[in-house]
């Protein structure tokens, strides 16, 4: 009789603790499936080069700070059908790799103090895309309404950084520097 | 002679109106229609999901539609997720008429696979049907 009270009182310590540990977990972490990824290198007086994905998965641990981030490269989708073909097959060679992570962590932040008017957040992470990885640290303009925090922010990259190699042929219609801008809408999970 | 001569100039002419179409429709051709492709795999999201998890299996899939059945697990804005498996991104606005626990079957574009959610994703998904 002892016995079996003793046990289920150690069973329900742990089915609490388990379960205000899970709760824990849970509440600090903020997740976009659907975050906004454009990238833009156009060159005046030449067709715009420039792709989307509005696919890209984001999660922001506001206990740690960390964030991580993921794109697929076959989800940027180009208004010209020939150049997204030739982005996928020659320049970022999408089958060989086929996504682009940025893992990185918040300076300075705590998610309390975020409230609806924009705060600017420093962030360093590494950029990892077609098998390279670059130091990339920049500005996030951060807002939190609700259960829902908006980060938006851009950054400027090379292909050179990544071992993309342009053809000549093309070289003058593709911007040396690439802009890439970015827009989540992180909800709480 | 002198009489041939407008001939070849409007050959030369018909010449590069055709080649410059040509290449223009090779420059500015149409985005595949997902849509109206015929389907290369039917299979159950759970089936997809482990698939695509294997590199060597998952080349297979990618950039080819597919038809993925199963069960409604979220809904966001223009996205459902089926089974917590496969996030599906749908051309046109369909949702509205969908809810969780209901059992779907869709058609798109295999994207590929996220490792950080393991999740499959789809584009330009179209609803086959639902009951």
């Amino acid at each position: 009789m002892m016995k079996k009270s003793n046990r289920e009182i150690i069973m329900l310590f742990f089915v609490l603790v388990g379960g205000i540990t899970s709760q824990l977990t849970a509440q600090d972490k903020y997740l976009d499936k659907n975050g906004i990824i454009i990238f833009e290198a156009s060159e005046k007086l030449f067709e715009e080069v420039k792709a989307m994905n509005e696919s890209a998965t984001v999660i922001l641990n506001t206990e740690t700070n960390q964030i991580a981030s993921l794109a697929l490269m076959k989800g940027f989708r180009f208004k010209n059908s020939l150049m997204e073909e030739h982005f996928n097959e020659n320049y970022i060679e999408s089958e060989t790799y086929p996504k682009a992570t940025f893992k990185g962590k918040l300076i300075d932040f705590n998610a309390n103090d975020l409230n609806e008017k924009n705060t600017e957040v420093s962030v360093e992470g590494v950029l990892e895309l077609h098998g390279r990885k670059k130091q990339i640290d920049t500005k996030l303009n951060m807002q939190k309404i609700g259960n829902i925090i908006s980060m938006t922010g851009e950054f400027i990259t090379t292909p050179n950084d990544f071992d993309i190699k342009i053809p000549k042929i093309v070289r003058n219609k593709i911007a040396k520097e690439v802009n890439v801008k970015f827009d989540f809408k992180l909800k709480k999970k | 002679m002198k009489g041939k001569k407008p001939y070849i100039l409007l050959s030369i002419a018909l010449l590069l109106i055709v080649l410059s179409i040509i290449t223009y429709n090779y420059m500015y051709k149409e985005h595949r229609n997902i849509a109206t492709e015929n389907v290369s795999f039917n299979v159950s999201a759970s089936t997809l999901n482990s698939d695509l998890s294997l590199p060597d299996k998952a080349s297979k899939y990618i950039d080819k539609v597919v038809q993925v059945h199963g069960t409604v697990t979220a809904i966001e804005q223009n996205d459902v997720v089926i089974d917590d498996k496969v996030q599906v991104s749908f051309i046109k606005n369909v949702t509205s008429g969908l809810s969780t626990q209901k059992k779907i079957t869709i058609k798109g574009r295999c994207v590929g696979y996220d490792d950080l959610l393991e999740l499959v994703k789809i584009d330009q998904a179209t609803l086959i049907h639902d009951n």
